[in-house]
């Protein structure tokens, strides 16, 4: 005689243990340049980054009971890094517009992005990389943060569509779409010849 | 497209259309050229070799393994007290006990402009543009005056002190001399001032610092660096 409930109670043949710790800090260390990675591109501050990610890796062994192990585990840090980095970024664009007594303050003109500057490619000398690299970092920034993390996740990593689209949680056309978009904010931003286009 | 194409996505016909495309439309050809740029210098900057290493937080040692971590940590400091009483009492140390000698630094990136020929990353045509990149990379506008017996060569950067070192070739009575000019970070400690049959002459400006490595006994490019 079989029970219904009992059975479904059961383990199934294919169901992986839970992780414990030990597994966790073996995935994590796997993970870890992906999950800055997307740090990196929502806070567009990569020693943050490796704060948001250790403060993400607490999160997660706190939710450890939670991580089904047959599911991917890089997706489920990758959300929870992603959502510690958002935190961390609205709590910075608070504390930006508003000062202590409240009163909104704003970034001084030709601070951050805009102080850095971007040097049109056509300006640099053939091979001067390290000037060329600054500008494109500087052109990252133009690039919205979202879009910034998936740029990254396909440029460094190589990660497809689908890949980039289960670990931000967002549709995999929606991923192709951010990275396509920030590819030509950057471009635009590194050629020489800028000049204004109809929206 | 370009995405694509660059991605290796497209399938064969539709690549090769793309390339057709390429060689009789400069601008798409300088776009997926420029991409390519961006896609390699993203890399660099973010690659594997770049990232921190990370490790999963430990869990909370128990409250034994705390007691004897605070008796080390009490060992430690306390002969750190020692050890810097007797260098206080010894004189000043000839090693900074910071990790990296900053004058070793600045002598090795002269020798390395040296060894690849000594040309500039890039030239200034104007005080004006050489103005605009010392703000952009150092936030302080900075000209170079003339001077006779100086030929100022261009610019270079180099990531010694810190990623952005903006260094300054010239020669000097046909001497190759470089002021290194950064913006320096209250851990640092000043270089000597002679390494190796080379000079180094310090000077702080607005906010930076100079530095002039020259094999000659005297600065003689630090004192045209003045704001504009």
């Amino acid at each position: 005689m079989t029970d219904g409930s009992t059975i479904g109670r059961l383990p199934g043949p294919a169901s992986r243990p839970r992780l414990d710790r030990r597994g966790f800090a073996a995935h994590f260390a796997d993970a870890s340049h992906l999950l800055w990675l997307i740090a990196a591109g929502i806070v567009a501050d990569r020693h943050l980054a490796e704060d948001i990610v250790q403060e993400a890796a607490v999160v997660g062994l706190r939710k450890l009971d939670t991580f089904d192990p047959d599911t991917n585990f890089n997706a489920w840090m990758g959300r929870i890094v992603r959502h510690v980095a958002m935190n961390h970024r609205r709590k910075r664009q608070r504390s930006r517009e508003t000062g202590l007594d409240g009163a909104p303050i704003h970034a001084p003109a030709g601070h951050g992005a805009e102080r850095e500057g971007v040097t049109p490619a056509g300006q640099l000398a053939a091979g001067h990389e390290a000037v060329f690299d600054d500008s494109v970092l500087a052109a990252l920034t133009a690039v919205p943060e979202t879009a910034r993390a998936c740029i990254l996740l396909k440029t460094v990593k190589g990660l497809t569509y689908d890949e980039i689209a289960d670990i931000l949680g967002i549709p995999a056309g929606t991923a192709m779409s951010h990275v396509h978009r920030g590819r030509k904010i950057m471009r635009d931003r590194l050629t020489p010849e800028r000049t204004p286009r109809p929206a | 497209m370009i995405d694509a194409y660059l991605d290796g996505l497209l399938d064969e016909d539709d690549r090769r259309a793309l390339e057709r495309r390429m060689e009789a439309e400069p601008a798409l050809r300088e776009a997926a050229e420029l991409q390519r740029r961006i896609d390699e210098a993203l890399c660099r900057s973010f690659g594997v070799e770049t990232a921190p290493r990370m490790a999963a937080p430990k869990p909370k040692p128990r409250v034994a393994r705390r007691v004897w971590a605070y008796a080390a940590a009490a060992a430690i400091v306390f002969a750190a007290a020692v050890v810097v009483l007797i260098q206080s009492l010894q004189g000043p140390a000839t090693q900074p006990w910071k990790a990296r000698p900053p004058a070793e630094s600045f002598a090795s990136a002269y020798q390395q402009e040296l060894d690849a020929g000594f040309t500039p990353g890039w030239v200034c045509e104007t005080d004006q543009e050489f103005a605009d990149t010392f703000d952009r990379y150092l936030g302080q506008p900075l000209v170079l005056t003339a001077a006779p017996g100086v030929e100022a060569l261009g610019l270079s950067l180099k990531p010694v002190q810190s990623r952005r070192t903006m260094a300054v070739l010239a020669r000097v009575d046909g001497e190759p001399v470089i002021v290194f000019v950064v913006r320096p970070s209250p851990d640092q400690a000043p270089p000597p001032r002679v390494d190796e049959g080379l000079n180094i002459f310090p000077i702080e400006l607005d906010g930076v610092a100079a530095y002039e490595v020259t094999p000659l006994d005297q600065p003689r490019v630090l004192e045209l660096l003045k704001e504009p």
